[in-house]
């Protein structure tokens, strides 16, 4: 047998080729041979894409890492910590104050909700862990937690029990009211650190017609059109939201037409992220992507905030279902992002 | 002032030869200027100068970690031609006008064609095939194919008997993830 017939079923021999871990006189027969042997081929692209999605993945964490650290050095002349930790408590302090001012005004509910999270709805554990983190470092882990008071609206007293609970305990309740008018928000996404905090944190301010939140989807991978076209169950373990559960959403739920609601869907890079949700940001999961989603005259803005690279075409073309009263799917094209609809929001 | 220069990069190097991140961010803040200033100019954002600036220091990293890196020319002049590569490669792509790129390209080669597959890699399915092997296992291939160490300095780090050892389970790791990759395409 020729000495590089099918060279590729030698392993070390592969990995040293698609590696460049050899000289161009070893390379040059195998080339050759690889010019007339598809079988090779294949074994060579299989091999690269294994090369190349590990080196990916740990560039990945690289770049991570990288932005993490160069965001705080980039800010070494802000004190960021302080403002992080100010931030923090005047969102208790509103939080608090929004509570109380719920119980005391005759203002409509709609005005004062607040996000549940992902997180909240793992229940206790989380929020013992957060109690726990809490000690262990109040400041960051008040900027970061998002409002979890999502309590039904049981009676008044009970929400401002929770919200004493949530001050005594030190675990961040922000309440994520309606923001106060679209130039504020505006600034807010274009980075201004001071109007962040004004803006994130607004109390409610009257009836705009404007209702706006932040909250957190799950990305679910390329594959996902195909598993809905070949109504296949994938396994989708490594998702905290469960794709087979989307799916049987997808295929039980009445979606919404969308033809009845406006929905506009846009992207926006992580950079343009208010201060706080930035600081979150660094604490998600990598499939998690961070939005914006306002209501506002009958449309429903829905602002990504991610630097993935989507095509643009995929999000001009995004179609969004709300699948039964609290699941709403972006679908853009070969990718979908399901997201848990806050209670406000419903 | 040159002799200054070769200095600071000498120390950066060590530095990183080290396996110390944080010459990434001195030079993360010496270069982002020129970068981000060159990406603008060239019908780029500031997100977009981000990245290149991001994947210039991470491409850079690999080369040294992987003892592939030969000084030619200072630190910053190698970044500003990756960066210039890595610009050029994505408005190609984007298929919008740019201007002629300079004949003279001093480091043309810096970007390997496995560069160019993982640019283009959409590397969801390997990155969750590596989280199902285990944290031994994703470990290892990552020593492997990404900091290219030898299964020498592979067993030394992850505390294997011997090379030998290392190889047999580094065989194992990657056939797991094989398994994993082509049974997702199956399905």
């Amino acid at each position: 047998m020729n000495r590089h017939e099918h060279w590729t079923g030698d392993e070390e021999l592969l990995e040293r080729y698609v590696l460049h871990r050899m000289d161009d006189e070893t390379r040059g027969p195998l080339d050759a041979h690889l010019a007339g042997c598809a079988q090779c081929r294949d074994a060579v692209a299989r091999e690269l894409r294994i090369a190349a999605g590990v080196r990916r993945t740990g560039r990945n964490a690289l770049r991570e890492r990288i932005a993490a650290k160069t965001g705080v050095r980039a800010a070494g002349t802000t004190p960021w910590p302080r403002i992080i930790s100010v931030a923090a408590l005047i969102a208790i302090v509103i939080g608090i104050g929004s509570y109380y001012r719920w119980f005391h005004s005759s203002e409509s509910p709609t005005q004062t909700l607040t996000l549940k999270t992902e997180q909240d709805l793992a229940g206790n554990a989380v929020r013992d862990d957060a109690k726990d983190r809490s000690r262990r470092a109040p400041a960051a882990d008040s900027a970061t937690a998002i409002a979890l008071a999502d309590q039904p609206p049981e009676s008044p007293r009970q929400k401002t029990a929770g919200a004493q609970e949530a001050a005594r305990t030190g675990v961040a309740k922000e309440l994520l009211a309606p923001r106060a008018s679209a130039p504020a928000l505006q600034d807010a996404a274009g980075g201004n650190e001071r109007e962040d905090r004004a803006s994130g944190y607004a109390m409610p301010m009257g009836n705009t017609g404007r209702v706006a939140y932040w909250i957190e989807g799950v990305l679910v991978g390329g594959e996902y059109q195909q598993a809905r076209d070949k109504q296949k169950e994938h396994a989708a373990d490594e998702l905290s939201l469960d794709r087979k559960d989307m799916e049987k959403k997808v295929e039980e739920g009445k979606p919404v037409p969308v033809s009845a609601q406006q929905y506009n869907v846009a992207q926006r890079p992580l950079a343009s992220l208010p201060t706080t949700q930035q600081y979150r940001q660094q604490n998600l999961a990598a499939n998690t992507v961070q939005t914006e989603i306002e209501r506002q005259d009958g449309t429903i803005n829905i602002t990504l905030f991610t630097d993935r690279r989507f095509d643009p075409d995929d999000i001009a073309h995004a179609t969004v279902q709300q699948i039964g009263r609290d699941s709403l799917v972006v679908q853009l094209r070969s990718q979908a992002i399901g997201y848990r609809l806050p209670a406000g929001w419903r | 002032m040159r002799l200054a220069f070769v200095s600071s990069d000498a120390r950066i190097l060590d530095q990183m030869r080290k396996g110390d991140e944080e010459a990434l961010v001195t030079l993360y803040e010496h270069n982002r200027r020129p970068i981000t200033a060159y990406v603008l100019k060239n019908s780029g954002d500031a997100d977009e100068a981000e990245d290149v600036l991001q994947e210039c220091l991470v491409i850079l990293w690999e080369r040294v970690r992987a003892g592939r890196f030969t000084y030619r020319a200072q630190l910053s002049t190698f970044l500003f031609s990756i960066a210039k590569n890595l610009w050029h490669r994505s408005l190609a792509r984007k298929r919008r006008e740019l201007p002629a790129a300079s004949a003279e390209e001093p480091f043309d080669d810096a970007l390997s064609t496995l560069d160019l597959m993982i640019e283009e890699e959409d590397h969801t399915g390997v990155s969750n095939a590596l989280q199902k092997i285990g944290e031994t296992c994703r470990e290892l291939l990552m020593f492997y194919y990404w900091e290219e160490l030898t299964m020498e300095e592979i067993a030394r780090r992850m505390n294997f008997a011997n090379a030998a050892t290392a190889k047999s389970k580094k065989y194992q790791c990657k056939k797991a993830l094989e398994r994993i990759l082509t049974g997702g395409a199956a399905q």
